[in-house]
């Protein structure tokens, strides 16, 4: 190499390097001056600890930290260790400015969840911010980003690439869990600017067999709204969804979108119309519209969450059901929820309702038309390891069905619900229950849809007249109550269980008023006994008393009884009167003479039939039925016939 | 087909020489009730329906309702046979003559499957009457009518069944 060259070079490397160190002392000198502009720009969120300068054309960042600017002092929820700036030397001699044209960050960790919430809660600055950014050409490049829900939780990782190009704007990436490579979820963003106007042409999301999201829409204003559409599978079975893949509107969907048939053999789940219109203002978010069909079945949502100290909520969620062709859904026509109320630290305080309507549908034999739950001073708290505790001051429950309607409160009502099963969630509650204590456990089978539940629960000690929101024959129970009972949901909705009353009586029941009317027996207005038992069963046929049992010195009671769709009644019951008991009537007097005295006692079997409110009555075949029809000739018989039906009103 | 046409011309231009002759509803009332007595059930079912068409507000209006119900439902027109009994439902002020509305009624909403319709005629039907048993085991009611079916209705105390001529029609279980 000839000398000159040689001398040249050093020179040139010499230059280089004096003009690197000189770029680079000057960069640590204005560091401070750096921070204050980065401060004014960036809301304070944004800072570094140091910059460099390579040859040709780059600044190295490092020590990138992003804080967010709501919590004081503000903490830390990025950083990024190294980061590269391309810069232009052209644009930098001729226009004196630093046009970056790429950034790159490499291994940043970043909180996502915290990012979430900042980017929620300060929407409408960051929008503001990137509207005033210099409309010029620029990409972002993000490799082996650490994402983690917070400080020690799961992580995983991120590699994405933002270009923003004249008017237009890109951006597309691949989010994947650290240990399950299989997972990825594919992001893939296509904009443009008008004005300050941000149009999305396209957002998607892809998971391979999972998900499959586009939304489209724009953001004016305050104002973004968008629509859209999404395919989901989950580990969920949800029946019938081959039933829906047939649809016109999924087919529409396929043709609109060249989405092949085969692609969507995975989808349980088809959230179909999805259109929204959210609206940021400084101190909350309103969603006047949130409204999609899943699987067929309108859901819509409309809400306002103020944003400040926590969160507050009101939010109104509707279901529609109509179309559900599961036959344990088939009946639920329309679901509500009300959330009212502010989450702070972990602990949502409000009032909710849930209102579930009931078809009417003519094939549905069941008898429920409405359930209602609403729940004052709730308490919701939500605990790091999936669980969350529920306590409310008050919860009432309504429910109707085509003839009735029956209500229960509860009061100091709390629960425990275990989320740390994939598919099987756990709840354990208790409560008061008037003066005496509900309790209790069900286990929610969220691997199916809809919901499978099994419940077991116990009512301690209760009086029973208290419970005559629930029957209304309980107000002439007097009495303490106790009872286990089993639920479940699956194939149908089923509540067994059993139910005692110690140490009460039954006062003024209309059989035993009529009985003692007729018979002259006063003493059956009032039937006292140390226990009445009864198994009980509760489905979508009716109510059922089975193995009825009562035992008092006086009077035996057992059989069943039975309540349909319609109220009407089906049972058998044999009731037993003491000699003692019949001695009283003037009436039944003849009747124990004509019966001699081997009967210790008087046993009646009866049949019931007909509407709950007006009875028929058939006196079974018996010993002592026998012995009276033996003993009175048919003309006393049709002549006692005529004045019962007379006496009650029976006859045409 | 030929000789059919003229067979049906005739039978109209005997009805319509018969009902010329009718001057007023009780008139045809009579003229119904004798061709429904000697089986000519045709010839009845269009006097009733003159005394629907002509006479809305006759005291013979019900019976003719009736009459003209059962013919629908013989031929198998139910809409019609609908349509009649289910203004009859509301408007008859005899039970007896009620009860078998309703087991008509009961009989077509089955046909159609008009499956709410269905239950809540079931549950007319059960609560009809409130009835006791105390020594008997069935109650029994009867109707004849205009176009002298013989009906009957047997209440048990878990069901219900109804005769026409001695056939069973329908059965209520409960």
């Amino acid at each position: 190499m000839p000398r000159y060259l040689t001398k040249s070079l050093l020179f040139l490397l010499a230059l280089v390097v004096s003009f690197t160190v000189i770029l680079n002392i000057s960069l640590f000198i204005f560091k401070p001056a750096l921070d204050r502009v980065l401060d004014k720009y960036s809301f304070k969120s944004l800072s570094f600890k140091g910059a460099y300068f390579l040859p040709p054309n780059f600044i190295f960042l490092r020590g990138v930290s992003f804080k967010d600017p709501r919590i004081i002092p503000p903490e830390t929820f990025a950083v990024v260790p190294a980061s590269r700036l391309d810069f232009s030397w052209l644009e930098l001699i001729q226009n004196e400015r630093l046009s970056v044209s790429t950034v790159s960050l490499y291994g940043p960790k970043i909180e996502y969840k915290r990012l979430q919430g900042m980017v929620f809660a300060e929407f409408r600055r960051i929008a503001d911010f990137i509207r005033g950014l210099p409309r010029q050409d620029i990409q972002i490049r993000v490799k082996s980003a650490l994402l983690e829900a917070g400080k020690g939780s799961r992580q995983s990782g991120l590699d994405a690439v933002l270009t923003l190009s004249g008017e237009h704007l890109f951006s597309s990436g691949r989010w994947h869990k650290k240990e399950d490579e299989a997972w990825p979820l594919d992001y893939r963003f296509k904009g443009f600017w008008v004005k300050d106007n941000l149009i999305i042409e396209s957002l998607e999301l892809k998971r391979e067999k999972a998900l499959h999201l586009e939304l489209w829409g724009g953001l004016k204003g305050n104002i973004l709204e968008f629509k859209g559409f999404s395919f989901l599978s989950g580990s969920r079975d949800y029946n019938k969804s081959k039933a829906v893949l047939e649809r016109k509107a999924v087919s529409q969907y396929r043709r609109k979108f060249k989405i092949p048939d085969d692609e969507l053999s995975w989808v349980k789940v088809y959230i179909l119309d999805i259109d929204c219109r959210m609206d940021f203002s400084l101190s909350k978010v309103t969603i006047p519209r949130f409204d999609c069909a899943i699987n067929n079945n309108p859901v819509s949502l409309k809400g306002e969450i103020g944003l400040g100290d926590g969160f507050s909520l009101n939010a109104a969620i509707s279901c529609g059901m109509a179309d559900f062709r599961n036959p344990s859904s088939a009946r639920l026509k329309q679901s509500e929820l009300n959330l009212n109320g502010r989450l702070k630290d972990r602990v949502f305080k409000g009032q909710a309702g849930i209102n579930m309507d009931f078809s009417g549908n003519e094939d549905a034999s069941g008898p429920l038309e409405n359930l209602n739950l609403s729940f004052k001073g709730l308490r919701l708290y939500f605990a790091r390891h999936k669980q969350v505790r529920i306590a409310a001051d008050e919860v009432n429950c309504f429910s109707r069905t085509k003839s009735n309607a029956y209500k229960a409160s509860l009061n100091g009502f709390e629960a425990g619900v275990y989320l740390g099963h994939d598919r099987y969630k756990m709840v354990r509650f208790n409560s008061r229950f008037y003066d005496g204590l509900l309790s209790g456990q069900a286990r929610l089978d969220a691997g199916v849809f809809p919901l499978k539940a099994y419940a077991s629960l116990r009512v301690k000690a209760v009086s029973a007249n208290r419970l005559d929101g629930i029957l209304e024959h309980f107000s002439k129970v007097s009495g303490r109550l106790s009872s286990r009972m089993n639920f479940h949901s699956h194939p149908e909705a089923v509540l067994k269980g059993d139910i005692t009353i110690d140490r009460g009586s039954l006062n003024d029941f209309d059989f035993f008023n009529w009985l003692g009317d007729y018979f002259e027996l006063p003493s059956l207005k009032r039937v006292g006994f140390d226990s009445a038992a009864a198994n009980f069963t509760v489905d979508e046929s009716g109510v059922g008393l089975q193995d009825i049992r009562l035992s008092s010195p006086d009077v035996g009671l057992k059989g069943y009884f039975k309540l349909g769709t319609s109220d009407l009644v089906s049972s058998r019951l044999s009731m037993t009167l003491s000699r003692r008991l019949l001695r009283d009537s003037k009436r039944f007097l003849p009747l124990l003479n004509i019966i001699g005295r081997g009967f210790p006692a008087l046993t009646f079997s009866f049949q019931l039939s007909g509407s709950l409110h007006n009875m028929n009555f058939q006196w079974l075949r018996s010993e002592l039925k026998k012995k009276l029809q033996d003993s009175i000739p048919d003309f006393i018989e049709r002549h006692i016939e005529g004045k019962i039906e007379q006496a009650i009103d029976f006859a045409p | 087909m030929k000789k059919k046409a003229i067979f049906l011309l005739l039978l109209a231009a005997l009805f319509f020489s018969r009902i010329t002759q009718a001057s007023d509803d009780g008139e045809l009332y009579s003229q119904a009730v004798e061709n429904a007595r000697e089986g000519n059930k045709d010839f009845a079912f269009m006097y009733f329906k003159d005394i629907l068409k002509r006479y809305p507000d006759s005291p013979y209006t019900a019976a003719a309702a009736f009459a003209c119900g059962e013919y629908y439902y013989r031929i198998a027109d139910y809409d019609d046979a609908l349509r009649m009994f289910g203004q009859l439902e509301a408007a008859s002020a005899n039970p007896k003559e009620t009860l078998f509305v309703l087991m008509y009624l009961f009989k077509i909403a089955e046909v159609k499957k008009e499956w709410s319709f269905l239950e809540r005629l079931k549950k007319d039907i059960i609560t009809f009457k409130r009835l006791s048993f105390l020594f008997r085991n069935f109650k029994e009611y009867k109707y004849r009518s205009p176009l002298f079916g013989q009906y009957r209705a047997v209440y048990y105390i878990d069901k219900v069944e109804f005769y026409i001529d001695g056939e069973l029609f329908a059965q209520i279980s409960y």
